[in-house]
């Protein structure tokens, strides 16, 4: 750890590392969040999976992968939402489809690219070691947009997750709303990559906000503090695989992915709990 | 006659799922103050009626307006408590958050709801009587709870109509009634349509009864009186079985 410490301090590759998993874990909680309330987890997948498309696509033509990947990842969720929202008895069907669509696309893309084959690895498991600068201000920007939106549409959101129907009777153009919303993840999806790569970015996605989920009775809460375990995994998953070099995205993962564990078990212990509670305090009003 | 002001007029209206004719020839009144009990047995269209006065749904033939003007245009002055089983318990919201949904039709500006609105709101939860379970969690309520937070909702809207869609299925005989008691009072200012498929309470409460199954059979202009019903409760229910022919 403390090896990490000092390499840290000296190290600008680590630095940038550090920086892009503290800025990830904004976007991360407060739209996982949303991912994680509204239960849309495989539609975030099929999202994720389908930047590959986009990422092998800017990579032929030269230009940097992740442009081609917001491209494809907003495309993506688009197409989903009019499809979830149209055609819903074959909504997984279809969201199979563009999953797979995706990274099909990405897979030739790549293969037909002239020159040095670039490493498909680093896109599916991704590298936070080797952010550039560059990169870096591109997740700031979207990171700070991602959260004027859900500032501006908190409401209609949160709205629109709990009670799609009401929402629509208080005059929320809900269509508008859900295909914002996954607009919003498609774009927290591209961050993610940066840090775990998009086999994993569900993960990351999901699991610090449902952690986050166990322990908040508002929405607000489970933000923030989804947020915060997002930097805590992302910081501890750099420590942790920097000694005995690891891949740092799988090791996060590893690291979230226990801690939802422990948490889950945690919380049924508590609410069985609050369960005799509340019984008792029934029966004793009764009496 | 203010009293029979309409605040719910179909006329004629046709409905139907994929072929298959759910409402036929409904022609309906409701006034201004009246409270209605829709009755029907499952699957007779109860749900589809109030699809059609929420905007829901729209009619595939035939008008259906509210308050004078197309339903989609007066949502904003009609309240839906929908069947309280029907939303996610583990939603991280508390009574307070549910109850200021209801306001997002007048509520504007960034993220937070208006201090207005919060008054609005904790003034509905004080009408249903929970304001003090206003910073629970909603799935630390009981079934009667959770009805009260959905009729506070719909009320936070201002709402001139209150539309129930069987507002007791869950909830046990005591605060089945106390609910009941708690929709007459709010009758003295609302217009109340509530669907049921119970006839055992609503028979004191309500002042008309519309008995739905594909047709409106008892056209309510009959007109039939809770006290009616309630004083000769068995001979009565025959009766309007049999003009039903349900």
């Amino acid at each position: 750890m403390s090896e990490f410490i000092r390499a840290l301090l000296s190290q600008p590759f680590l630095q940038n590392a550090l920086l892009t998993g503290v800025l990830a874990s904004f976007a991360c909680g407060v739209v996982g969040t949303y991912v994680v309330v509204k239960k849309i987890g495989y539609i975030s997948g099929g999202i994720a999976h389908a930047v590959l498309g986009g990422m092998g696509v800017a990579y032929f033509m030269g230009a940097e992968p992740i442009h081609g990947a917001i491209v494809a990842a907003l495309l993506a969720a688009i197409i989903i939402g009019i499809v979830s929202i149209r055609v819903h008895q074959h909504e997984d069907t279809v969201i199979g489809a563009i999953w797979a669509i995706g990274m099909a696309i990405g897979v030739i893309f790549i293969s037909r690219t002239p020159g040095y084959n670039v490493d498909l690895m680093s896109y599916l498991f991704g590298n936070i070691l080797m952010v550039t600068k560059s990169n870096i201000l591109t997740i700031a920007v979207l990171n700070v947009g991602i959260l004027a939106v859900v500032m501006r549409y908190y409401k209609q959101f949160t709205a629109v997750c709990f009670d799609e129907e009401y929402a629509s009777l208080q005059g929320v153009n809900v269509t508008y709303i859900y295909i914002l919303l996954l607009c919003i993840i498609a774009i927290t999806v591209v961050i993610l990559i940066q840090v775990v790569g998009l086999i994993l970015v569900i993960a990351l996605l999901t699991l610090p906000a449902a952690i986050a989920g166990h322990y908040s009775k508002r929405l607000i809460k489970m933000m923030v503090l989804a947020s915060l375990l997002g930097m805590v995994f992302t910081i501890l998953g750099l420590a942790v695989s920097y000694g005995p070099n690891l891949p740092a995205g799988a090791t996060i993962i590893l690291i979230a992915g226990f801690s939802y564990l422990i948490s889950f078990v945690i919380k049924g212990f508590l609410s069985r709990r609050m369960v005799r509670r509340v019984r008792a305090e029934s029966s004793a009003m009764q009496k | 006659m203010t009293q029979n002001e309409t605040a719910v007029k179909f006329e004629n209206v046709y409905f139907s799922y994929d072929g298959n004719l759910a409402l036929e020839g409904i022609n309906l009144d409701i006034h201004k103050r009246d409270f209605m009990g829709v009755i029907g047995p499952n699957g007779s269209g109860k749900t589809t009626l109030l699809k059609l006065i929420l905007g829901l749904l729209k009619p595939e033939g035939g008008t259906v307006t509210v308050f004078g003007k197309p339903p989609h245009q007066s949502r904003n002055v009609v309240g839906y408590v929908p069947q309280h089983t029907s939303f996610d318990m583990t939603f991280p919201a508390t009574v307070l958050d549910v109850v200021l949904m209801g306001r997002l039709g007048q509520a504007s500006g960034f993220f937070k709801y208006s201090v207005k609105d919060r008054e609005v709101a904790e003034n509905a939860l004080r009408q249903v009587g929970i304001h003090g379970l206003k910073n629970r969690h909603i799935s630390e309520l009981s079934g009667g709870q959770r009805q009260r937070v959905l009729i506070a909702r719909a009320m936070a809207s201002s709402a001139k109509l209150l539309i129930l869609d069987e507002p007791t299925a869950s909830v046990d005989s005591r605060n089945e009634e106390d609910i009941y008691h708690l929709l007459k009072e709010l009758n003295l200012t609302t217009t109340i349509i509530l669907v049921t498929h119970d006839l055992g309470f609503i028979s004191s409460y309500v002042n008309r009864v519309a008995c739905v199954n594909r047709r409106l059979v008892c056209h309510p202009t009959s007109e039939i009186t809770g006290e009616v019903i309630n004083e000769t409760y068995q001979t009565q229910v025959e009766m309007i079985r049999h003009k039903c022919g349900l």
